[in-house]
């Protein structure tokens, strides 16, 4: 049995002989298959390495940046508190500050405020001043024409009593010849009284226009000081103005230090105040600006 | 006959201002502090024109004009602003309101009493 099995064996073996080229053949393509096959996994492996290399070093540079983060977290952090300190420290001198600031503003403005109601009583005290010389100038004035006129009136007197006494002579003479000293006499009077009348009128004349130009200059004066008064008023307006913007400072700061850490919400809102102060604070930046674009002040509808 | 004018500002001051330009000039003078007060001194007398400011407290100046318009002894009353405001859109307001013109603050006294002469009837 077992020489048969030999014989099938060899028989089989040798039956199979063909097949070896084709197994060979097989072989060679295995091994070629098997090369791409190791050539692939080769690839596979570099490529799986190369994506641990790749995540390594991602890992690595996460880290990194992290630590970055953290630390220029922690800078940030200690920066913050610095400035909350400051903060604070400003919050606590704005504090401070705000109440001397405010009665200081206070004190100007009412300081202020009396300046004004100085000034304008003074200015009322210095028109009826002016009035009252003006009034005093015209009496002078007057005086002056009374003391011509008297001496108009006393010339004419001089002169209508001789004519009057020779006039009686010479009704009394039944005569109608008038005295010829009289006469001269008479003439003389009259001479003399037209030239005082002539010294009066010029004397009048000279102190009109001189009181003409005197009351041009204190009106001028008088506007000056009307818009000059006026401007004092807007600043006295402004000072209550600032005045009341510090309380407020002062009351937002108190609100801000209460609510504590929900500071964001409650911050001074910079645009809006700054829009608001652009609104409150309108000045004109000088008088005599002012003064010279004057038809831009008036318009009829 | 002095004519009447009534200055309504709430600045004592510049009514004090107002008031020695205006009697001045030989007119009477009527005060008062805002819209309010104006129209509560509005009795029935003769008052020949008004001065008025805008921002003022209680009854702005704007609101005073359309109210003195409302009062049949007064709405031909001719009203000058005097104000330190120069937006257009205010000027329009007033001039609708029934403001016959329109001084701004500070001003000149020549000025405001040239444009009071040429409102105030004879």
């Amino acid at each position: 049995m077992p020489q048969v099995k030999n014989n099938s064996d060899s028989k089989f073996l040798y039956g199979s002989l063909p097949a070896l080229p084709v197994i060979l053949g097989g072989v060679i393509v295995s091994w070629q298959d098997g090369a791409t096959l190791y050539t692939g996994l080769f690839n596979v492996l570099l490529a799986f390495c190369g994506i641990g290399v790749g995540l390594f070093l991602w890992h690595r540079h996460a880290n990194e940046l992290a630590q970055t983060n953290a630390r220029w977290e922690q800078d940030e952090s200690s920066k913050i508190d610095a400035v909350a300190t400051y903060t604070a420290e400003l919050e606590r001198l704005l504090l401070t500050i705000s109440p001397i600031l405010s009665q200081h503003v206070m004190v100007s403005r009412e300081h202020t405020e009396q300046e004004i109601t100085s000034l304008t009583g003074r200015f009322a005290c210095m028109v009826s001043g002016l009035q009252q010389i003006v009034d005093t100038t015209d009496n002078t004035l007057g005086g002056q024409q009374h003391y011509h006129l008297d001496s108009v009136i006393d010339a004419s007197h001089d002169l209508l009593q001789p004519v009057l006494e020779s006039l009686k002579r010479n009704r009394q003479a039944e005569n109608n010849v008038v005295d010829d000293s009289t006469l001269l006499q008479a003439e003389t009077n009259i001479n003399q009284t037209l030239s005082l009348l002539s010294l009066a009128l010029t004397h009048y004349r000279s102190d009109v226009e001189a009181l003409r130009s005197n009351a041009e200059q204190i009106r001028g004066e008088i506007n000056n000081v009307l818009v000059a008064l006026q401007f004092q008023d807007r600043v006295s307006q402004i000072l209550t103005q600032v005045e009341s913007n510090l309380l407020n400072l002062q009351k937002t700061i108190q609100k801000i230090q209460q609510q504590g850490s929900n500071r964001d919400g409650n911050m001074i809102q910079v645009e809006e105040a700054v829009e608001h102060i652009e609104e409150n604070y309108k000045l004109v930046s000088s008088p005599s600006n002012r003064a010279a674009d004057s038809s831009a002040d008036l318009t009829f509808f | 006959m002095a004519k009447t004018i009534m200055i309504v500002d709430d600045s004592a001051s510049m009514r004090q201002v107002v008031g020695i330009a205006l009697k001045g000039a030989g007119y009477e003078v009527i005060e008062a502090c805002d819209g309010k007060d104006a129209l509560s001194k509005m009795t029935g007398g003769k008052i020949h024109l008004i001065v008025s400011d805008i921002n003022m407290p209680v009854m702005d100046g704007i609101t005073f004009v359309k109210e003195v318009k409302q009062l049949d002894h007064y709405k031909f009353t001719p009203i000058i602003m005097l104000t330190t405001e120069m937006e257009e859109d205010k000027k329009r307001a007033a001039k609708e309101a029934g403001a016959k013109a329109w001084v701004t603050k500070p001003f000149q006294p020549p000025i405001l009493l040239a444009a009071i002469a040429k409102l105030v009837q004879p």
